[in-house]
């Protein structure tokens, strides 16, 4: 009776485990396949279009049927310029009222001093002010701009922590000028132009004293564009990273070349995480 | 031999200093002879800028940029910002901000055929290799060396030709070098380590700029960027007195690029049978090239996710040394993406979204089956092919009839091996 009991047990959690499985590889081909892109639809017509293969001439459009290449016209900012392709689906920040950062709907924008009011789904309203140095941006790779905001936008908002890490008071920034930095930018910075305050620390002790709280960064889904799938978050593509874990330098017993070409006293590092033939090879 | 015409070598050019002509693009400069077609390209600064037909802030950096590639006047400028995009790398996963991207894109157009020394002092104060590197956390007394090691190892001198003492004096030179939150460059003084360094046997209170400037006078940069140039323009393995010459040329232009790219342009080796299609299309050259053979007017949004599949993500390398490329753009997979990517633009002709030429003004005069076949060669493959690929070209084209049927043609022709090279 114990054993058969066990026995018992054994087969719900083995139905269990097996419903669960079943579950997850659902939801993850689900999910792997909702976004569309041009490589899908992968068929046994697309290897036979070879030369092995064309006997017959019809018309190679599995893929285009499946995918095809359709975008929006959208009005176009730049006076005498066509109308360009929709813009693509940007993250739609979620309405979390315990994140961390904020997010609700844009409800008011205000110049001077650069601002904005937001409504969250809460139904509360915070301003928050805008610095020079706050980052707009409405996707991973999209850059954005305070003067693109508008009323009906969704906003994601980090706040705080400008000029923490950024050392003394004595600190200097430079401007984007060309041959001495970065170039000039050909549009304008978030706030610049537009009652931003220069000096970041001052702004947010006088956006503090006047009870708004001075943006960080800010994700805006504009209004009208469509939610990207996933609530937002864009799978990255591939694993950059600007740190590399190294080992210890290995000597060589050539020695490393001076500014002249002279072989200088220490020695020279040969060995490194990857070799010496770095592709920048497009 | 391939390029035993002036309008082949002239289609050559374009392919490596552009991506690949358009049939207008080819016509033009054809005219101008193959040196003055060199000279138009590397005197870029006299051609108008083409005004973007896209915004960042709409489609996303990275459609922006193809945009530009696609409708540049300045193809050189583009396909040298496209070369220090892959050498001088940052990307977007860690830098998280999609603006201090765009600004560092701009730098390199900005620099692209400017002294290497300038644009290795640009690139230093640049708030997205700034992030990208880890400078904002080296300071005096406790030195991050990420940035110091990849300027020598990747950006300069390259492994074997510095030591560990040079890369800890490095770092201390670029000791409080910092960036704004949204990626302008602060120096910050009290960071800064303003002692006597010895680099390279040269000793003084050297800082980040006086750093920038010794290795780009130095003679091991010469030869570095002198041979990732010839990799990228002509092919993989240049012969040792070509990199000789070109390190002459760049050491005696004060580190001109234009001038090292001029050369390597000018010489024998890049018309030679050695480098005639011996180069793999990266995903970039790829894509862009095939719309601009096309004649289309946009880049397709979607082009971006399969540029990624195919191991190109712009403005997100796979890590600090950027795309491997050459034999790695292509394995069962890519190649598979490859001609998906290709057939969906070649069926894509005339699509009013895509833009573009309907398939009928594309034949022109052809109408007979072998002028059809000729000209989709002409206009994609410089008129050649193998004749087992002509035959196969001329069966398909035999039979097709509707709009639709000759557009695949162009779809097969697109996918010939030959066409996956530059």
């Amino acid at each position: 009776m114990h054993q058969l009991h066990a026995h018992g047990w054994r087969r719900l959690a083995a139905v269990g485990l097996g419903g669960g499985l079943l579950l997850t590889g659902g939801w993850y081909a689900y999910a792997h396949t909702a976004a569309p892109d041009l490589t899908r639809g992968v068929l046994a017509q697309e290897v036979a279009v070879t030369l092995t293969a064309v006997p017959t001439p019809e018309p190679p459009t599995a893929t285009t049927q499946t995918l095809p290449l359709t975008v929006s016209p959208a009005a176009s900012p730049v006076p005498g310029q066509p109308a360009r392709p929709a813009t693509r689906p940007a993250a739609t920040p979620a309405a979390n009222p315990n994140s961390r950062r904020p997010a609700g709907e844009v409800t008011a924008i205000s110049q001077e001093p650069a601002s904005f009011t937001i409504r969250t789904a809460a139904g509360e309203t915070q301003t928050y002010r805008v610095l020079q140095t706050t980052v707009f941006a409405a996707g991973r790779d999209r850059p954005y701009r305070f003067d693109l905001l508008k009323v009906g936008d969704t906003v994601s908002v980090a706040t705080g922590g400008q000029g923490k890490k950024q050392g003394p008071q004595t600190a200097e920034p430079s401007g984007r000028t060309p041959g001495q930095g970065q170039p000039a930018s050909p549009k304008p910075r978030a706030g610049q132009g537009q009652g931003a305050v220069a000096n970041p620390r001052a702004a947010i002790r006088a956006a503090q004293a006047s009870g708004e709280t001075a943006a960080r960064t800010v994700m805006v889904h504009p209004a009208g564009e469509p939610a990207r799938p996933g609530g937002g978050k864009k799978s990255g593509g591939q694993s950059g990273s600007g740190q590399r874990n190294r080992p210890a330098p290995v000597a060589s017993p050539t020695p490393g070349l001076g500014a002249n070409g002279q072989p200088t006293t220490s020695q020279p590092i040969t060995s490194q995480t990857h070799g010496g033939s770095h592709g920048t090879g497009q | 031999m391939a390029l035993d015409s002036e309008r082949a070598r002239i289609a050559h050019l374009l392919r490596r200093a552009g991506f690949g002509p358009s049939e207008r693009d080819l016509t033009e400069y054809t005219a101008l002879g193959f040196d003055g077609a060199v000279r138009r390209l590397v005197d870029y600064e006299s051609i108008p800028e083409t005004p973007d037909r896209v915004l960042a802030e709409e489609v996303g950096l990275q459609v922006w940029w193809l945009s530009k590639m696609l409708h540049t006047s300045r193809p050189l400028q583009e396909k040298m910002t496209l070369f220090w995009h892959g050498l001088l790398t940052s990307g977007i996963q860690k830098v998280k901000d999609p603006n201090a991207m765009q600004a560092q894109n701009h730098l390199l157009r900005t620099h692209a055929l400017g002294q290497y020394g300038p644009l290795l002092r640009a690139i230093s104060r640049d708030g997205a290799m700034i992030r990208w590197l880890d400078l904002q956390t080296n300071r005096k007394g406790a030195p991050n060396e990420n940035y110091a090691r990849e300027l020598l190892e990747l950006f300069t001198l390259g492994i074997g030709n510095y030591t560990e003492d040079d890369v800890d004096e490095i770092a201390r030179a670029f000791t409080g070098w910092s960036a704004t939150p949204d990626g302008r460059f602060q120096f910050l003084p009290n960071q800064h380590d303003a002692g006597v360094k010895t680099i390279l046997g040269q000793t003084g209170p050297f800082d980040g700029d006086a750093v920038s400037d010794i290795l780009a006078a130095h003679p091991q940069t010469a030869r570095f960027i002198s041979t990732k140039l010839f990799r990228f323009f002509a092919y993989p393995s240049p012969e040792p007195e070509v990199i000789d010459r070109l390190a002459a040329v760049y050491r005696q232009s004060s580190g001109s690029i234009e001038a090292v790219v001029e050369a390597i342009f000018r010489s024998p080796e890049f018309v030679s049978e050695r480098a005639y299609r011996a180069l793999i299309k990266s995903p970039t050259e790829l894509v862009v090239g095939a719309l601009r053979a096309l004649g289309a007017e946009s880049v397709p949004p979607q082009a971006v996710q399969t540029m990624r599949l195919l191991g190109q993500e712009l403005f997100n390398p796979p890590n600090v040394a950027g795309w491997f490329g050459h034999r790695s753009w292509i394995n069962a997979s890519t190649l598979l993406g490859r001609f998906n990517v290709l057939g969906t633009l070649a069926t894509g002709l005339g699509n009013p979204n895509l833009g573009g030429q309907p398939v009928p003004t594309l034949f022109g005069n052809a109408t007979s089956p072998a002028d059809r076949v000729q000209r989709v060669l002409d206009l994609l493959l410089d008129g050649e092919a193998a004749p087992d690929e002509r035959d196969a070209l001329l069966a398909y084209a035999d039979q097709a009839r509707r709009p639709e049927q000759l557009k695949g043609l162009f779809r097969v022709a697109l996918t010939l091996p030959a066409y996956q090279l530059n």
